[in-house]
């Protein structure tokens, strides 16, 4: 596997957000990154190209599907994928920790997200992503 | 709710009958009981007293024929008789004396003075009474008695000579000298007459005496006068008594000179007879019957027990009616009691469901509450996030200047964006706890419309350059009582959701009177309102647009309902772009000085 062949996406309906964060995430060597602001559209990316992604940042409100919805049906196809959740709504979390119990939510950044944290946050669940790889169990 | 159950009442009920017959039944038993003794007891002293008075009343007429008897001898034993001289005035004159003497006593018809053969030598007769002097009387059995034993005799019944029934007491005249038989003095008693002196023989209906000689002949019968002189066992007298047993018993036994009594009915009611030989010295000479009718014993006892009766009837029936009232009292209190359980029960379920929906109804605000905190920070956060990432590159050293200009219009855009959303939630702040407070004065609406859309325009001047607005008003002084700075801002959301939703095209904005209202209607072109929005239009965060706060018609309702007026929309029926309406009242003719000048939300 090309380490170009690493897939990132981002989802969120406002399209200011996904050019900012992926302006953001260029920074980081060794990835490609896609952008939707339709979390549908996103997921037919996903079905076609799912073996090649290694993470998925996903806003929470989204007309049509929800944030967590939307990485269930990611997790359902590549159960290896780190996601990461973001939302400007206060979260609930007790609902959050249930998720990410259930092993749908690997990340959570809490809207607004400064860019720095949220390369950051991505870095490190690539990171975790490779130990997986090595470690499945 | 009960708070017992109905068993227990019926069980109640039941034992309440149960000791009133109980104590009815006891009651009645007792009183029966208490009777029966009491009528023994009298009837028994009555029938002691009776036997006594019998004997008495036997005694005295015994004692009374001795009187007679010894009269008698009196006269016999007189001189003048003595010398067996038997006629003369000295004679007649001893008889009258005699005759006084034994009329002092009881009615005496006749004294007379027979021979030693039985002629009729002196007959005194009572007034109206003829005597009979010279007449053989030797015939008679009590004649024939005397002169052959020459003792007193007690004759039996006989009727006269002028029909009249009567016995005869004779002594014999005996010469005190040698003993020879001189002749017999007799007085002639009626024997009605002579029994009335003891008592009754009148009347049937009261105690009566019934006298007999000793073959059975009625001397004197209260029962009936017809009776008297007849044979007792003879037809008319059976008849009479209807033949009955026990009489003729009695009867029998007192002629063989026994004392007795009996009780008996023939036909006429209950009778007590009690019965006494009358004796003189020791020979029984006639027979006494005292008869009493028993109901006159009955109607003093039963007098006297029926104010018994009364007395122990009242005690009971009062006691029964107090019990009744205390058990209806009780049934009283006790459904009252029911009744105020039941009350307080049905208030206190009242209340509980009050406070349920209370508690409802605050839980649902507190909800509403949390949902608005959520979704105003989520809107809040969002418009910081641009600004923020914008703000990054900005700074960062490897910013490619042509994206400079790009990202200083989306920190401008989204720092609009937040102020206008800051000042929205600080309204809707206002409005939900009560404090938007509203400047009301007089003023011209045409004026106020004309003012907000040149605003408008200036606003959108260089964004949306194809937007017609037009005003038309068909006067241009619509006078109403508003605070001129909400009814503008209403107006200005109202236009700006127009443009929002049109952006080339046309607003068109009318006025219109109806009666004491003015109608403001707001028109567009637009794309018309999403069908799943329009029953949500005026609530909170509700917007299909990019830029509004969805906060602007939640706003904009409630200025105008603290107005008075009310606020709708509708999309236009040829599809082409939605209608805002609403409504104020216009301002009358006077101004109000006082009133309405702060208007408070």
């Amino acid at each position: 596997m090309s380490a170009n062949n690493r897939i990132v996406s981002i989802v969120d309906d406002d399209p200011g957000i996904t050019m900012f964060f992926q302006e953001a995430l260029r920074s980081i060597p060794g990835i490609t990154i896609f952008t939707f602001t339709d979390p549908i559209l996103a997921l037919e990316h996903f079905e076609d190209n799912g073996y090649a992604y290694v993470a998925v940042i996903s806003d929470f409100k989204m007309p049509g599907l929800n944030g967590i919805e939307f990485l269930k049906k990611i997790k359902d196809l590549n159960r290896f994928v780190r996601t990461i959740l973001m939302t400007a709504f206060e979260v609930d979390n007790n609902l959050f920790q249930e998720y990410t119990n259930k092993r749908i939510i690997n990340g959570y950044l809490q809207k607004p997200i400064s860019l720095h944290d949220l390369v950051k946050e991505v870095n490190t669940q690539l990171d975790s992503y490779e130990l997986q790889k090595k470690y499945p169990f | 709710m009960t708070l017992f159950s109905d068993n227990v009442v019926l069980l109640g009920v039941i034992s309440i009958i149960i000791i009133a017959v109980a104590s009815y039944g006891l009651f009645f038993l007792l009183q029966y009981d208490n009777e029966r003794n009491i009528r023994e007891s009298i009837f028994q002293q009555e029938l002691d007293r009776q036997i006594k008075s019998t004997n008495s009343i036997s005694q005295h007429i015994g004692s009374d024929l001795r009187y007679i008897t010894s009269v008698l001898q009196d006269l016999a034993d007189s001189v003048y008789l003595q010398n067996e001289n038997l006629s003369g005035d000295k004679v007649d004159k001893i008889v009258d004396e005699k005759f006084r003497q034994l009329n002092s006593v009881t009615k005496v018809d006749g004294l007379l003075i027979t021979d030693k053969d039985g002629i009729i030598n002196v007959h005194k007769a009572s007034k109206g009474l003829k005597s009979f002097v010279n007449i053989d009387i030797s015939s008679r059995d009590y004649i024939k008695q005397t002169k052959s034993n020459l003792q007193s005799v007690y004759s039996n019944g006989f009727t006269g000579i002028d029909g009249k029934y009567r016995i005869a007491i004779t002594y014999p005249i005996v010469s005190l000298a040698d003993g020879h038989y001189i002749g017999t003095a007799i007085a002639d008693l009626p024997t009605i007459d002579f029994f009335k002196t003891y008592g009754n023989v009148e009347n049937i209906n009261s105690q009566f005496l019934v006298a007999f000689d000793t073959i059975g002949n009625l001397l004197a019968v209260g029962a009936s006068k017809d009776l008297v002189g007849k044979d007792f066992f003879g037809n008319e007298t059976q008849g009479f008594i209807n033949h009955n047993k026990i009489l003729n018993n009695l009867t029998l036994s007192l002629l063989a000179g026994k004392k007795g009594y009996a009780l008996y009915d023939y036909g006429r009611g209950e009778r007590l007879n009690t019965d006494s030989p009358i004796l003189v010295g020791t020979k029984p000479v006639y027979f006494l019957q005292v008869v009493t009718p028993t109901d006159r014993v009955y109607t003093t006892i039963n007098s006297v027990l029926f104010s018994e009766s009364v007395k122990m009837f009242s005690l009971l029936t009062g006691t029964t009616a107090a019990i009744i009232v205390i058990v209806f009292l009780l049934r009283k209190w006790y459904s009252m009691l029911q009744n105020e359980v039941r009350k307080r029960t049905q208030d206190l379920n009242e209340s509980n469901k009050k406070l349920m929906i209370a508690n409802e109804s605050l839980k649902k605000k507190d909800e509403a509450q949390n949902q608005f905190i959520n979704i105003a920070a989520h809107e809040l956060r969002t418009p910081i996030q641009p600004i923020l990432n914008a703000i990054y590159l900005l700074q960062s050293a490897n910013l490619k200047s042509e994206k400079r200009p790009q990202y200083l219009d989306i920190i401008r855009r989204n720092t609009e964006k937040l102020g206008r959303l800051a000042e929205d939630i600080l309204d809707v702040t206002r409005i939900e706890s009560n404090t938007l407070k509203l400047t009301i004065e007089r003023l011209n609406l045409y004026d106020l419309i004309l003012n907000t859309i040149e605003e408008y325009k200036k606003n959108i001047q260089f964004i949306y350059k194809e937007l017609m607005i037009n005003y038309e008003s068909a006067v241009q002084s619509i006078i109403i009582n508003g605070d001129k700075l909400r009814l503008g801002q209403v107006l200005f959301i109202l236009l700006d959701n127009a443009g929002k939703f049109t952006k080339s095209g046309s607003i068109l904005v009318t006025t219109q009177t109806k009666s004491n209202t003015i109608q403001i209607m707001v028109k567009d072109t637009g794309s018309g309102i999403d069908p799943e929005i329009l029953p949500h239009l005026f609530t909170k965060f509700v917007t299909r647009s990019d830029r509004g706060t969805g906060l602007g018609l939640f706003i904009a309702k409630n200025i105008i309902e603290a107005h008075g007026g009310i606020i709708w929309a509708e999309n236009s029926p040829q599809h082409q772009g939605a209608i805002f309406f609403f409504t104020l009242p216009l301002a009358n003719n006077v101004v109000d000085k006082d009133g309405n000048e702060n208007g408070k939300l």
